[in-house]
């Protein structure tokens, strides 16, 4: 069997089997929006977990964080790990949301935002600001795809028809069955990803070095350089990569709407726990990959084709690279359906519903949600096609990723003040969201980083000094408010949450 | 919010003060896995189990009225 027909039939039986499992979770499917975009807030722990980190983890790991680590060495593993311990805040806040969630029925952060600060405009620039954001890093997810399935195929299958394959399949899934087959699905994909990656380190290491203790001994003599202290990290790139993705958990919109997914307690914490797991060994998997590409096809013209070149390599075994890839492909395609489904959600209730037409029935919000994921599946295809034809460190994988996250950074001074601060406002957090997008987009596209620190970075200062500056100069929410946080004052200490 | 919360608080904002400076200063000179990579590896098993103590303590009975919430 050729190479390319070997690639193609594991596509097509992935593909097969996630379509069985969104059929199956359609049976499932109740009628509503909350039950297509939130699963009625009835999902198990065990596929909370897995859909977390299917949504989380994406083609970043295995091709961006591995090309990370071959260009710039162990610093990318501090990285990825300073976003792991960011989950603390889904420990201090997760609770919040999930609380809130159910006792005023929010589909989406934007629009507890809006009824938070009492202005539907808030949840309108939130839902925005997502958008905006959320672009490029779908676009990286599919852009990943693209390389993968050109490299593994050895050109067989081409750039641009690995993108629109990934993008299709992202949008029928999606379609089947809402969060229910976007969480089932994703279930399915985090198993293929972890053990598909675990497969293949252990061919990497084994038959590559002759064991972890010899690959270990390889590292310290062939590539000291990537070790010593945060490898060719510079202070101000870690701090600028690091930062945005510290926050990532309370930030990006499809990992917060998972927030509001949980049953119950027991199943909160269960998705918490597996997340935590998973990703702990996801990411030493991802940056062992990206050392052992470094010492064993040092010569790559770019970072990003380190994984393709060691799956080429005749130590791992064909069948193994081909479950590696769809592994690959699976992490990219959970990522990229959620992000389909939660802004299209955003674009249903806090755009249309709480923006455009106020007296919008649950069928027409539904209707708009579901008319939206077609075009954000467009809007992706084409970023990442025009990104895909750029080359150097400002469009690499883990590059966009970070300014992404950067920009969705934003949003987090008026997340954690409308939990804590009785006294925020509309206004300061239009401000700060506003002001802070505005800048990193004018930083990332000037290409400048004053002083040496990155977009992300001077965005978070002055949208923190805007939220506080101009709350105190308008008038809060008095009545909501006091509704908001005293039900958590209440709620809070009834379920022993910090 | 009680001692706990800022207990925890406290802690975590120790934890990435460690993680933003020890790499940096501490294993600048060490080229070896067990430098800043074994480093790390430590330290996120440190930040999981605290993590996990938080969260073990949480129990169901949240909200003694959930049924007359949407």
């Amino acid at each position: 069997m050729s190479q390319g027909l070997f690639v193609w039939s594991a596509i097509v039986i992935y593909i097969a089997l996630g379509i069985a499992v969104a059929v199956m979770a359609r049976r499932k499917l109740g009628s509503g929006i909350n039950d297509f975009f939130l699963g009625n807030r009835q999902i198990g722990g065990f596929v909370c977990a897995l859909t977390y980190a299917a949504t989380t983890y994406s083609a970043f790991m295995m091709v961006g964080l591995a090309g990370l680590t071959y260009k710039l060495g162990v610093g990318a593993l501090g990285f990825e790990l300073t976003y792991l311990c960011g989950l603390v805040l889904v420990v201090f806040f997760g609770p919040r949301f999930w609380l809130v969630g159910r006792r005023f029925d929010y589909l989406t952060h934007a629009e507890l935002l809006a009824d938070r600060y009492q202005r539907r405009a808030v949840g309108i620039v939130a839902a925005v600001l997502c958008l905006v954001f959320l672009i490029p890093y779908a676009a990286i997810q599919v852009m990943g795809i693209g390389y993968l399935l050109a490299g593994v195929s050895k050109g067989t299958i081409p750039l641009l028809g690995a993108m629109v394959l990934a993008i299709l399949v992202a949008l029928v899934w999606s379609n089947i069955a809402g969060l229910r087959s976007v969480a089932w699905t994703d279930a399915l994909q985090a198993v293929i990803m972890l053990l598909a990656s675990l497969a293949a380190l252990g061919f990497l290491a084994y038959r590559g070095f002759g064991g972890f203790g010899n690959f270990f001994l390889k590292m310290d003599e062939e590539i000291p350089q990537l070790l010593a202290g945060p490898g060719l990290f510079k202070f101000n790139v870690f701090f600028g990569l690091a930062l945005p993705w510290l926050f990532f958990s309370v930030s990006n919109p499809q990992v917060t709407q998972r927030l509001f997914i949980p049953k119950s307690v027991t199943a909160f914490k269960q998705m918490i726990g597996g997340f935590l797991v998973f990703g702990f060994i996801y990411t030493l998997v991802s940056v062992l990959w990206g050392f052992g590409a470094r010492l064993l096809v040092p010569a790559l013209d770019q970072a990003d084709k380190a994984t393709p070149a060691l799956l080429a390599l005749p130590i791992i075994p064909k069948a193994i690279a081909i479950i590696v890839m769809v592994g690959i492909l699976a992490a990219a395609i959970s990522t990229i359906d959620s992000i389909l489904l939660t802004l299209s959600s955003m674009c249903a209730r806090d755009i249309y519903k709480n923006g455009i037409n106020l007296r919008a029935s649950e069928e027409m919000e539904l209707r708009v949600g579901k008319g939206v994921i077609p075009i954000l599946a467009i809007i992706f295809f084409v970023f990442a096609y025009w990104a895909a034809g750029k080359k150097g460190l400002a469009f690499m994988i883990a590059p966009l990723s970070a300014a992404a996250s950067a920009g969705l950074l934003m949003g987090v001074p008026a997340i954690i003040g409308a939990f804590f601060w009785r006294r925020a406002t509309a206004a300061g957090a239009l401000s700060s969201m506003v002001g802070g997008a505005i800048l990193v987009l004018a930083l990332q596209v000037s290409g400048s980083k004053p002083l040496g620190l990155w977009p992300g970075v001077w965005g978070l200062m002055v949208c923190i000094a805007l939220y506080v500056f101009v709350s105190l100069c308008t008038r809060p929410p008095v009545q909501k408010a006091k509704e908001f946080l005293q039900y958590l004052h209440e709620a809070l200490p009834k379920g022993n949450f910090v | 919010m009680g001692k706990l919360f800022w207990g925890w608080i406290a802690w975590f904002l120790f934890l990435f003060a460690l993680d933003f400076t020890i790499p940096f200063i501490g294993f600048k000179h060490v080229p070896k896995v067990t430098g800043s990579f074994l480093f790390w590896i430590l330290w996120i098993v440190v930040a999981i189990a605290s993590m996990f103590l938080i969260f073990f303590r949480w129990r169901e009975n949240y909200d003694n009225n959930e049924e007359d919430h949407p």
